[in-house]
């Protein structure tokens, strides 16, 4: 009988196996990447080996494709394996020559030239030239994903000559520069053609690949467990590491661990409030710089409660927040209330733009002069950010206090950026990070009324005399009248309150001694520059 | 049984025809805007609209259902809104991890569960009946997902015997790819290296997972044997003399493992449901954890084709267990 | 099963006397006892407001006065666990009953009537059967969205159909019984043969099946809550805690130790109960 029971074990799992193998069989496009050898390298802990950093990340990334990802965390994955036609320098938000050794602006700021250095080759050894620049931008243009949405003003690219190439702009963008230094300006070689299928443009072939002529290329992807890029041997840049792994590690409990024992050089996924949990490991740094990131609170001041039309409401909810506390329970202290829209670190913050603090008194009186009683409110947010579970209900008792009832509305991510864009809400939860170093990142897409909705004015905040000032420190090239400009705007915003800034988040990242040369730019949070970090 | 058969196979189509239909219009009674996920933090009109024209999300529902189901004849479960690649090549890649997961599980619960029963039944009342009970209650009663956050505090926190994350270490090559199943395949290519870090890896998900099956696997032996026990034909054998050991295998057991086939079929499911909470919690790269991901994205798409592929392989594994029945149980045969 | 269940073997002694002889049935209730009484009156004296957050005693370990320490905003552990088993017993034996009375109705009618009507209900409840429970159970809540009261939609409609088929069964048995042939050739509409004979005799096994239900739906709303798909903070669902306290498990063990343990000994509790009663009921089952 138990050689029946075996028997009957085995055809169980020959009829499974046979399943599977069919299905595998079925599909040649297989994503499976089958590693070039089988021999097993035998070393001890991966960590502890100085050629290969081990970087644990929460989650597997999507499409790797330049032209596709407008997600930071994939960013991260691919930064290094292209290069752009300009880079931000170092840990500051100005511009370096990249591909481009130097370039120039037309008066009205409307046509660029770039002239590119000699020298660049992609990872399959095509040069980089005008031509390759004009097709990964052409590329990028006609997918019309995300990174098309960025570059909307570009009209014309042009090969002048075989190293020139040059931009022409429909209106003046004075941003437009640092649009090139981010990850949607990764120039793609222009053989990615070769991999098209029915008509894609290569996206299949580059949501898994990386094409490029960084220091890095993507050798190995294990859905779902790990990513692993080693040295580009065409590119000009000669790096130390000799290979980068991502490894997926969902749970913060196992990451503290795993960088505990060494088995990983940095942890991505430990929320700050697990922070202190680290500090005390002896073998562990904290790195902790100044993000620009902001974390606020739109009021919806058209669609939503009829109360929030009324300043004064909007302004006692400014009152209400008791922004110590808050920075101190949701961010363990790594955050810095906002004085005003422009986060310090871009020009254009100012220290004399009117900050609200917390006084429950001011923000009573000033509902009772609304002549606003019994005022109930609902805040929708999403798991998108770990901590704006503690955030809400940190809200909820600060607007208790002043005899506000919050009720909290948390769906699904999708759901919430849906509700945004038609305006269905009270107030919510949102964070937002600068694309480029220019106070126009903020200003312009917070509070012009053109932009309403998902575009950025979720507060769906309309003044007439806001969207002229806008326009004008739009499109002049001058920074200093900007810079008035943009003041004359915040002390508008501020005293009108379609939002309740809360804070400026500290970038925090536990890290092992082991690990030099890491440098933090706040324009490319979380990337990092791996040509220049060793061990 | 071929009546049954053909009856089963009709079955899936109807359950794959039903699973569509019910998710897809579903689907739109809640808000939720893909394509406002894939543009970025800031996207204009435009912009969105370009995305949702390829995703082909700007058409009625009842066309785009229409599409989906064309698709689908000819094998294609459409393109995974959140990593924009086809959806079967994504499943496909996470299929062979959450199977040999699932049979790992399934194997211990079978290989511990069936010897644990018949103790329980043979002492009956016993202190080892009534620990078996306990140990029964216990996995039935115990959620996976807080037994298996103990076992990794405990064997790779605490103790640091076993890893705690993915299918193998990160230093070691996978085996040549030829099943998907890492056991297998090291084992076919002599990769003893990989055998042992797969191994590894493998423990203790498996036993999390297996607990609840193995408790209600020994449940079922345990009161089929005692049921078996009872007749007469036994109690006829043990006065012709037959005792001990011998009596309880050739008999009973052979009795007794009748219903318990049907236990399995259902058990098989429920690892394959308790795979996906299984898989957040040890990393293990499946469907599971793909699932999961995508279901804050509303990746319909990949939530359908994951519900199809299955809803297909439960009823297969079923269908499968059933034929067993039949062929172990000489009254089915008509 | 070929035995009449009356409703008068429900109430006669020789049930109460092996019901008594079952040690670990009593376990069960005595934990189960405990549980419920603790959750109606702890609330009641308790100082702490289950969702009222103190961040300044926010992850206090166990003490004197926080018998299981507080959690990330400060509130009380032990006062949310208790609140927490109201809603996890109260939603758990609302599911199953309502997947109970809609399973039974369905069912008998199902199985009375025969025919076409039969056949249709059958092929869904065998659509549903497809499918592993917490797949189904997942993608149902998915798809509604999610939050509690989706969350347990999507369980009762994980959980009805095993309750059509059971009633189907019995009601296909009864309706050949001399005394439904009878009330037949009196002429009494279906309808009415169906709640005054069907439904009464059938119960029986339904309940058996109810009783055993209950500890597994409590999981299932938890691992729905886990995984982000049921109850929404800042509800002190278990499933949900455990969800928030398990990324605290290292630095601050009784965030998602406690609620697992209660989660735990209830469902444990209700498993030995519906262990129990189905050995007194169903004689079929040898204990």
């Amino acid at each position: 009988m138990v050689k029946k029971l075996s028997y009957v074990l085995l055809m169980i799992i020959t009829a499974i196996l046979l399943t599977a193998c069919k299905e595998n069989a079925n599909a040649p496009t297989s994503s499976e990447t089958t590693p070039d050898e089988t021999t097993p390298t035998e070393t001890e802990t991966t960590a502890t080996n100085p050629d290969q950093l081990v970087i644990a990340i929460p989650a597997d990334v999507t499409s790797l494709d330049p032209a596709i990802t407008m997600d930071n965390s994939t960013w991260k994955i691919i930064y290094n394996s292209y290069e752009r036609l300009v880079d931000y320098d170092g840990a500051t938000t100005n511009i370096k020559p990249g591909l481009a050794e130097k370039w120039e602006v037309s008066e009205d700021g409307k046509t660029w030239t770039f002239h590119l250095e000699d020298g660049h080759v992609f990872s399959d050894g095509t040069p980089v030239d005008a031509e390759a620049v004009k097709a990964s931008f052409d590329r990028t243009l006609k997918i019309a994903n995300g990174p098309a949405g960025v570059y909307s003003m570009v009209s014309e690219i042009r090969v002048d000559d075989p190293m020139t190439v040059v931009f022409v702009l429909s209106e003046n963008f004075p941003p437009f520069l640092s649009t090139l230094a981010a990850n949607y300006g990764n120039i793609v070689s222009p053989t990615v053609m070769e991999h098209e299928e029915n008509g894609d443009l290569g996206q299949n072939y580059l949501a898994e690949n990386t094409l490029g002529s960084g220091p890095y290329k993507l050798t190995e992807w294990k859905k779902g467990d790990s990513l692993k890029l080693e040295i580009n041997e065409h590119s000009k840049v000669k790096p130390t590491l000799k290979s980068i792994l991502f490894r997926i590690v969902g749970d913060p409990s196992v990451q503290r661990m795993q960088l505990e024992k060494g088995e990983i050089d940095i942890a991505e996924g430990i929320p700050v409030d697990q922070i202190d949990s680290v500090k005390g490991l002896e073998n562990v740094a904290l790195i902790q710089e100044p993000s620009l990131l902001a974390d606020y609170i739109y009021i919806n001041t058209s669609k939503g409660n009829a109360a929030l039309q009324d300043e004064k409401v909007r302004q006692a909810l400014n009152y209400a927040m008791d922004y110590e506390s808050l920075v101190s329970a949701v961010q363990l202290g790594y955050a810095t209330q906002m004085r005003g829209p422009i986060p310090d670190g871009i020009w254009g913050h100012d220290e004399s733009v009117h900050q609200y603090n917390y006084d429950v008194e001011k923000a009573k009186a000033l509902l009772a002069e609304a002549g606003v009683e019994n005022l109930t409110l609902e805040l929708l947010y999403s798991d998108n950010k770990t901590w704006w579970e503690t955030e809400a209900l940190a809200i909820q008792s600060n607007l208790a206090d002043i005899g506000v009832t919050l009720n909290l509305n948390k769906v699904a991510y999708a759901t919430s950026r849906e509700m945004m864009e038609k305006g269905e809400f009270d107030l919510a939860l949102g964070v937002w990070s600068p694309d480029f170093g220019d106070p126009y990142a903020f200003m312009n897409y917070w509070f012009d009324s053109a932009n309403h909705g998902l575009a950025g004015n979720r507060a769906f905040y309309t003044n007439s005399e806001v969207d002229n000032l806008l326009k004008e420190a739009a499109t002049n090239n001058d920074q200093s009248a900007r810079q008035e400009t943009y003041k004359q705007i915040q002390d508008i915003v501020m005293e009108e309150a379609p939002y309740i800034l809360l804070y400026q988040k500290d970038f925090i990242l536990p890290m092992s001694k082991d690990v030099k040369g890491f440098v933090y730019n706040p324009m490319l949070e979380g990337i990092y520059f791996l040509s220049e970090m060793s061990k | 049984m071929i009546q049954m058969i053909v009856k089963r196979l009709g079955l899936i189509l109807f359950v794959v025809f039903g699973v569509t239909l019910v998710t897809f219009f579903m689907s739109h009674v809640i808000p939720g805007d893909p394509a406002s996920l894939i543009a970025g933090q800031r996207a204009s009109e435009e912009t969105l609209q370009s995305i949702r024209q390829q995703l082909g999300l700007d058409q009625p529902v009842w066309i785009q259902y229409f599409h989906y189901l064309g698709d689908l004849l000819t094998g294609d479960l459409g393109t995974s809104i959140r990593t924009q690649r086809p959806v079967l090549d994504e499943l496909i890649t996470f299929f062979p991890a959450t199977i040999e997961l699932a049979i790992a599980a399934f194997a211990i619960a079978i290989v511990l569960g069936i010897p644990l029963g018949i103790l329980a039944a043979l002492k009956k009342n016993s202190i080892w009946d009534n620990l078996s009970r306990v140990f029964s209650i216990s996995g039935v009663s115990i959620p996976v997902f807080f037994s298996g956050l103990i076992v990794i505090l405990i064997f790779y926190g605490k103790l640091g015997w076993l890893p705690s994350n993915g299918r193998i270490a990160l230093d070691i090559n996978p085996p040549t790819h030829i099943t998907g199943f890492y056991i297998l395949d090291s084992i076919f290519t002599g990769d003893m290296v990989a055998l042992k870090s797969s191994l590894q890896h493998l423990i203790l998900p498996a036993l999390v997972l297996s607990y609840a099956q193995l408790a209600v696997i020994t449940r079922q032996v345990r009161a089929s044997m005692l049921e078996v026990m009872s007749q007469e034909y036994i109690r006829t054998a043990v006065a012709n003399g037959i005792k001990g050991r011998l009596l309880i295998i050739s008999y009973a057991l052979k009795n007794a493992l009748i219903p318990t086939v049907t236990v399995i079929g259902v058990a098989f499911g429920s690892l394959l449901g308790g795979a996906v909470v299984t898989e957040t919690i040890f990393g293990w790269p499946g469907m599971g954890k793909f699932v999961v991901d995508s279901i804050s994205y509303l990746d319909f798409p990949a939530m359908m084709g994951f519900t199809i592929i299955i809803s297909i392989g439960y009823v297969l594994i079923n269908l499968i267990v059933d034929i067993i029945y039949g062929l172990l149980n000489p009254q089915m045969k008509q | 099963m070929q035995i009449n269940y009356s409703s008068k073997t429900l109430k006669s002694n020789p049930i109460w006397y092996k019901l008594k002889q079952n040690k670990m049935t009593w376990v069960g209730i005595i934990i189960l006892a405990l549980i419920v009484l603790f959750s109606v009156i702890v609330p009641l004296f308790s100082p702490f407001d289950p969702n009222k957050i103190d961040l300044v005693n926010k992850f206090q370990p166990p003490s004197s006065q926080h018998w299981f320490g507080t959690d990330e905003v400060g509130r009380d552990i032990f006062t949310r666990i208790l609140y927490g088993a109201r809603l996890s017993l109260g939603v758990g034996i609302l599911i199953i009953v309502i997947a109970a009375a809609i399973g039974i109705v369905i069912g008998t009618i199902s199985g009375y009537i025969g025919g076409i009507v039969d056949t249709i209900i059958m092929r869904f409840v065998d659509m549903i059967l497809a499918f592993p429970n917490l797949i189904l159970a997942m993608a149902l809540a998915a798809v509604l969205g999610p939050n509690l009261q989706n969350a347990m939609i999507a369980i009762a409609i994980v959980k009805i159909p095993v309750y059509i088929r059971l009633a189907r069964g019995e009601a296909m048995l009864l309706k050949e019984k001399l005394f439904v042939k009878s009330a037949e050739t009196f002429g009494i509409n279906k309808g009415l043969i169906i709640i005054k004979h069907i439904i009464p005799n059938a119960i029986s096994p339904v309940i058996i099946q109810a009783t055993l239900d209950v500890g597994d739906t409590i999981l299932l709303i938890a691992t729905l809550g886990f995984l982000g798909l049921g109850a929404q903070p800042p509800t002190p669902e278990w499933g949900a805690m455990i969800s928030i306290g398990w990324t605290y498990l290292l630095t601050y063990w009784w965030y998602p130790v406690f609620p697992g343990l209660f989660l735990f000994l209830s469902s444990g509790a209700l498993n030995l109960i519906g262990d129990g009663i189905r050995d007194v009921l169903d004689p079929k089952s040898a204990r």
